[in-house]
């Protein structure tokens, strides 16, 4: 299993957003300092990494949205 | 306000239903497979050895992960519930059950079998309790989410108690609010009474969504008058701002930066030539590939990012308490 040090590492890397990230490594650093993580730590982790994800879809779904429109407006342009 | 208030403890409440009503209907589906009859036919051990079975499953895994592990009621429960079905019209509907008293077939919180699973060690308590005329189990669960509730928003840090607050404001007030901030960024507010298909729910059919006053706002439309960017709701907005503890305000600002603002830019731009009887010039479309291009390469770093995120999930799931 994965350690706490290692998690955070990994969690340095994967492009959540910045408020995300302070969340994640304060709630872990909390942790291995004491030693242990409590069940509250780990729903409120796994909270925060959908809560991320969440929003990376919706702004991927917008991304997406952007780019039909372009797609449209460039299709209108070689017209 | 005098009506339901979006909070965030509904929002996880609401979550965790919707989970165990799926996590029922595979329990159904596997007694199904595994007895090849219904569940009210089966026996207390058959119950158990598909519960087993159940309990691998990972959908039941990742749900005991967060919410608690998931344990049956007792052979002397069982027992009791079924000499209550006896006598109180086991075998109808689930609705006539109700309607007819047969709820005590499994307990006023837990009349059907399926939800042995999810009531785990609280039904045995509540069980108890209810004989002696204490509080019911659902009481004590609902108190219990409560308190595991205002535990989480310390957790959250200083913005949370703000934000929670907003989030008990009805719905119209959010919808408002979000709408005002929506506009005074400089964008075109559009209220679709018939959303796309993807956004339709409930009676209303409405792009504003549901019981968390969700408000988010994202997108991009066509307007009648050439192109250009207006607004859409999205649904998860709230409760996803609530989580990392920012304003919903300060998401559709993010957005607006990230991701209008190029486009927004360069259609404006466009219009203006356009109105000025310009023609479209090589730089246009030059600027136009660019935009598609930082697009697609941002969707697929996105999309990149989505497997580490997974990954970081799987492994904090892990983590032993």
């Amino acid at each position: 299993m994965v350690g706490l040090e290692e998690l955070k590492n990994l969690i340095d890397e994967a492009g959540f957003s910045m408020r995300a990230k302070e969340k994640l490594i304060q709630i872990l650093t909390e942790a291995k300092n004491r030693g242990s993580i409590t069940p509250e730590e780990k729903i409120k982790l796994l909270e925060i990494v959908e809560a991320d994800m969440a929003l990376d879809k919706v702004e991927l779904e917008a991304r997406k949205e952007v780019i039909s429109v372009l797609e449209d407006f460039k299709k209108a342009l070689e017209k | 306000m005098g009506q339901e208030q979006p909070s965030i403890e509904k929002t996880s409440e609401v979550e965790k239903e919707k989970e165990l009503e799926r996590l029922n209907k595979s329990f159904l589906k596997l007694v199904k497979e595994k007895a090849g009859k219904s569940l009210g036919e089966l026996d207390y051990e058959e119950i158990i050895r598909i519960g087993e079975e159940f309990k691998q499953l990972p959908e039941v895994k990742n749900f005991e992960a967060r919410y608690g592990e998931l344990t049956p009621i007792s052979p002397e429960e069982f027992t009791s519930a079924q000499k209550v079905k006896r006598e109180k019209g086991g075998g109808l509907s689930k609705k006539k059950r109700l309607e007819e008293g047969a709820k005590e077939y499994w307990g006023e919180d837990m009349w059907k079998l399926s939800e042995y699973y999810r009531r785990s060690e609280g039904a045995k308590k509540g069980w108890e309790k209810r004989k002696e005329g204490e509080k019911t189990f659902a009481e004590e669960a609902a108190e219990e989410e409560q308190k595991r509730a205002a535990e989480a928003k310390v957790m959250m840090g200083e913005e949370l108690p703000e934000e929670a607050a907003a989030a008990e404001e009805d719905i119209e007030t959010l919808k408002k609010k979000t709408r005002e901030e929506y506009e005074k960024a400089g964008f075109k507010f559009e209220y679709k009474k018939e959303p796309e298909k993807k956004y339709r729910r409930g009676p209303q059919r409405e792009l504003w969504i549901d019981k968390v006053g969700n408000a988010l706002i994202k997108g991009i439309d066509k307007m009648a008058d050439g192109i250009a960017i207006s607004g859409v709701a999205v649904e998860k907005g709230v409760r996803h701002c609530l989580a990392l503890g920012l304003k919903p305000a300060a998401i559709i600002e993010d957005f607006n930066r990230r991701i209008f603002a190029g486009p927004r830019k360069f259609f404006e731009k466009i219009k203006m030539r356009r109105e000025a009887g310009k023609a479209i010039e090589k730089s246009d479309k030059e600027e136009l590939d660019r935009i598609f291009l930082s697009y697609s390469e941002r969707i697929k770093e996105i999309e990149e990012q989505k497997k580490k995120k997974s990954r970081i999930w799987e492994l904090i799931k892990q983590i032993k308490l």
